[in-house]
C-alpha cells in the first residue's frame, strides 16, 4: 500500500497547503501576542510546523507496521504514546532551544515563547491524533477494497480451475471416437449400440462426479471395466487386459476417480501408440495396512509425447492433498514397459 | 463410367464400418482396400493408386498428415478426426474436406458429392492438401520425423538424430542407423525442433546437444565440435555465441 499523502500526488499538495495554513495561523497568533515580532513569528511558525509536518509524513510507516489486527490494542496504544511522547519531547526542547537563541533580545517574544510551551505540547498532540486518525481510516478503506477485489479474483480462479479440471477429466478424444463407434454399431449391430450408449453415459456420469468422496475399490473397478469395455469396442483385440484383485481389497475405500486416470494413461500410452497387441495389467491388494495398486503396460516409443503425464500429475497432487506424506506413488519407466505404483493407507 | 476407387485408412475397425455403411448405396464408389495403420495405408496407396482416400488423422506411429508428407501420388483425400484442435485449425480456409467424428450420413454424402465434381474435372487438391499438412505441422514441436527409405517409410524419433546437415534442396538427417534425406529447409527444422535439445551451430548444421562431446577452437577465429561418434562439425561465429550462451562456457 502506498503512502496516502504521496500518491496521488495531489494529496501531497493538499497536505502542504493545510500545513501552510496552520503555519500562517500560528504566525499571526504569535504576531498578535508579541507586539509584531514579524520575523521571529515567521521563523517560529515555520520551524515548528514544518518539522511536525515531516514527522507526520513519516508516522504513516509506523501506522502501517503497527496494524491493530495483528497486535493487541494495548500494544498499539503503547506504540503511539511512545512515539508521540518521544517526538514531542525532542520537538519542543530543540525548537525551544533554537528559538531562544534566535529570539535573543526580543523580550516580548521570549516571554511568549516560555508561556507557550504547554500550548505547543497539546497542539502537537492534537495534530498527531488527527493525522493518525486519517491514516487509519485510509488504511481500512483500502484494505477492505483490496479484500473485495481479492475475493472476486479467487472465485474466478477457482471457477477457471474447476473448468479445466472438468475438461481434463472428460477426455474428448475418447468420447468422440466412442460415439463414432456407436454410430457404426447402430448400423451393423444395433443391440450392441444400445449397450455401449449406456456404458458410455455411466462412464461420463462417474467422471463428472465429485472427487472428494471416498469410494470402495469395487465401485472404482466398475468404472474401470466400463472404460475398458468401451475401448475394447473401439480396438477389438488390441487390448490384452488382465487383473488380479485380492478379495480383502474390494471393500477398502479410496478417493474417487484415482484409479481411472492410471488405467487411462496405460491405454493411451500403450494402445494408442502401438500397432500390435498391448498388455495392460492391474493388481490390487492389501498389505501392512496399505492398499497397494499397480498398473503396468507395455509400450513402444512413438515420439508422441503430447499431453503425456498430465493425468498422473493430477493424481499425485490429489494424493498429496488427501494423505500429506502418508502415501507412495512411483513411476517405473523401463523403455518398453511402464509401471505405476500407488500405496494408500487404509483408514 | 469408371467407378471411383477408394481406400479407407483408419486404425479403428468400427470407424471403417461407418464409411462402408454410408457408401452402401453409392454405386459409383468401390472400396478397393481397408487399412488399419498408416504404413499399410501407404503401401496400398502406392500399389493401388486409388482415386480417393478416407484418411483418419490420429493413428498410432504415423498420423494422417505425416503419411501425406511421403506420398508422391496425387490423390484426393477426405480427412476425419475426432478431436484435435491442431488438425481443425490446419483445415481453416482450405478447400480440403474433413469430417468431424461422429458425422451423419448427410454430411458424409455432402463430402462425396463435392469430390465427384472434382474427380470429373480430373483435378486434385494436391496443393491444398500440402498446405493443410504444413499448417498442421507448423504448429507443433517435432517429436519424430517421417522419411522415405527406398520403397519403405521410416519413423525417426527426434532423440535418435545426431545432427542435421544442409544439402541443396534437402536436409540430411544423420542418425545412428544412417543418413536419411528429407525435402525440407534447415529453417523449418530450426523453427520446429525442441530448442532445449537442438542448436544451429552453422549455416549448414543443426546438432543434437546430447551428442556433443566437446567444443574446441580450430584455427584462428574458427571453432568446431566433436561428437560422441568422433565426427567433427564446423561452428560459425554466431553458432559459437549460441553455444556459449547455452553452456555458459
Amino acid at each position: 500500500m502506498q503512502h496516502p499523502l504521496f500518491s496521488p500526488v495531489k494529496n501531497f499538495y493538499w497536505y502542504l497547503s493545510a500545513w501552510m495554513l496552520v503555519t500562517g495561523i500560528h504566525a499571526i497568533v504569535l504576531l498578535q501576542l508579541t507586539d509584531n515580532a514579524v520575523i521571529l513569528s515567521l521563523i517560529d511558525a515555520v520551524l515548528f510546523n514544518f518539522s511536525f509536518a515531516a514527522f507526520s509524513l513519516a508516522s504513516w510507516y509506523n501506522v502501517r507496521y503497527a496494524k491493530i489486527e495483528n497486535n493487541k490494542i494495548r500494544n498499539v496504544v503503547l506504540n503511539h504514546v511512545t512515539v508521540i511522547g518521544t517526538f514531542l519531547l525532542i520537538w519542543i526542547s530543540v525548537g525551544y532551544f533554537l528559538m531562544k537563541l534566535t529570539g535573543h533580545g526580543d523580550l516580548s517574544y521570549l516571554d511568549i515563547l516560555d508561556k507557550s510551551l504547554p500550548f505547543r505540547f497539546f497542539s502537537g498532540l492534537l495534530y498527531y491524533l488527527v493525522i493518525i486518525f486519517f491514516y487509519y481510516t485510509y488504511w481500512y478503506y483500502l484494505s477492505s477494497r483490496e479484500n473485495l477485489v481479492r475475493a472476486v479474483e479467487l472465485k474466478n480462479l477457482y471457477n477457471v480451475s474447476q473448468l479445466q479440471l472438468l475438461k481434463s477429466q472428460l477426455n474428448p478424444h475418447f468420447i468422440f471416437n466412442s460415439l463414432n463407434s456407436i454410430n457404426a454399431l447402430t448400423m451393423i449391430e444395433p443391440s450392441k449400440a444400445g449397450e455401449m450408449i449406456v456404458k458410455l453415459s455411466s462412464y461420463l456420469r462417474n467422471s463428472l462426479s465429485s472427487q472428494e468422496d471416498f469410494v470402495a475399490v469395487v465401485s472404482e473397478l466398475e468404472n474401470v471395466h466400463l472404460y475398458l469395455d468401451i475401448e475394447n469396442m473401439r480396438f477389438g483385440d488390441k487390448l490384452n487386459f488382465e487383473e488380479f484383485i485380492s478379495e480383502d481389497a474390494l471393500t477398502i475405500k479410496l478417493p474417487g476417480m484415482l484409479l481411472q486416470p492410471l488405467i487411462e494413461n496405460a491405454v493411451k500410452h500403450g494402445a494408442y501408440e502401438s500397432l500390435g497387441q498391448v498388455k495392460i495389467s492391474l493388481k490390487i491388494l492389501v498389505e501392512n495396512n496399505f492398499l497397494k495398486i499397480r498398473v503396468a503396460n507395455g509400450y513402444e516409443r512413438a515420439g508422441n509425447t503430447s499431453g503425456r503425464g498430465i493425468g498422473l500429475k493430477n493424481v499425485k497432487e490429489r494424493l498429496y492433498l488427501t494423505y500429506r506424506n502418508n502415501y507412495r506413488f512411483e513411476i517405473i519407466d523401463q523403455g518398453k514397459y511402464f509401471e505405476v505404483l500407488m500405496e494408500l493407507p487404509v483408514s | 463410367m469408371n467407378k471411383i476407387r477408394a481406400i479407407i485408412i483408419d486404425d479403428e475397425p468400427l470407424a471403417r464400418e461407418v464409411i462402408k455403411a454410408y457408401l452402401k448405396n453409392a454405386e459409383d464408389i468401390v472400396i478397393v482396400s481397408e487399412c488399419g495403420d498408416g504404413f499399410d495405408g501407404l503401401k496400398q496407396i502406392r500399389e493401388l493408386k486409388p482415386d480417393l482416400v478416407f484418411l483418419d488423422v490420429q493413428m498410432p506411429k504415423i498420423n494422417g498428415f505425416e503419411i501425406l508428407e511421403v506420398i508422391d501420388e496425387p490423390v484426393n483425400i477426405i480427412f476425419s478426426t475426432a478431436f484435435d484442435q491442431y488438425a481443425i485449425k490446419a483445415f481453416e480456409n482450405n478447400a480440403v474436406d474433413y469430417l468431424l467424428k461422429p458425422y451423419s450420413k448427410e454430411r458424409f454424402l455432402d463430402a462425396i458429392h463435392k469430390l465427384r465434381t472434382r474427380l470429373s474435372t480430373k483435378s486434385t487438391l494436391k496443393q491444398d492438401i500440402n498446405q493443410v499438412s504444413e499448417n498442421y505441422l507448423s504448429d507443433q514441436v517435432l517429436s519424430r520425423i517421417i522419411v522415405k527409405n527406398g520403397a519403405k517409410v521410416k519413423v525417426i524419433l527426434i532423440d535418435e538424430v545426431i545432427y542435421f546437415e544442409a544439402q541443396d534442396d534437402f536436409v540430411a538427417i544423420h542418425t545412428k542407423e544412417g543418413k536419411f534425406l528429407k525435402q525440407k529447409t534447415m529453417k523449418f527444422f530450426e523453427e520446429h525442433l525442441p530448442s532445449d535439445k537442438f542448436l544451429r551451430i552453422h549455416r549448414s548444421y543443426i546438432v543434437n546437444l546430447d551428442e556433443v562431446q566437446h567444443l574446441e577452437s580450430y584455427e584462428k577465429e574458427t571453432y568446431r565440435v566433436t561428437l560422441k561418434n568422433k565426427e567433427q562439425l564446423p561452428v560459425s561465429r554466431s553458432g559459437y555465441s549460441r553455444l556459449r550462451e547455452r553452456f555458459e562456457v
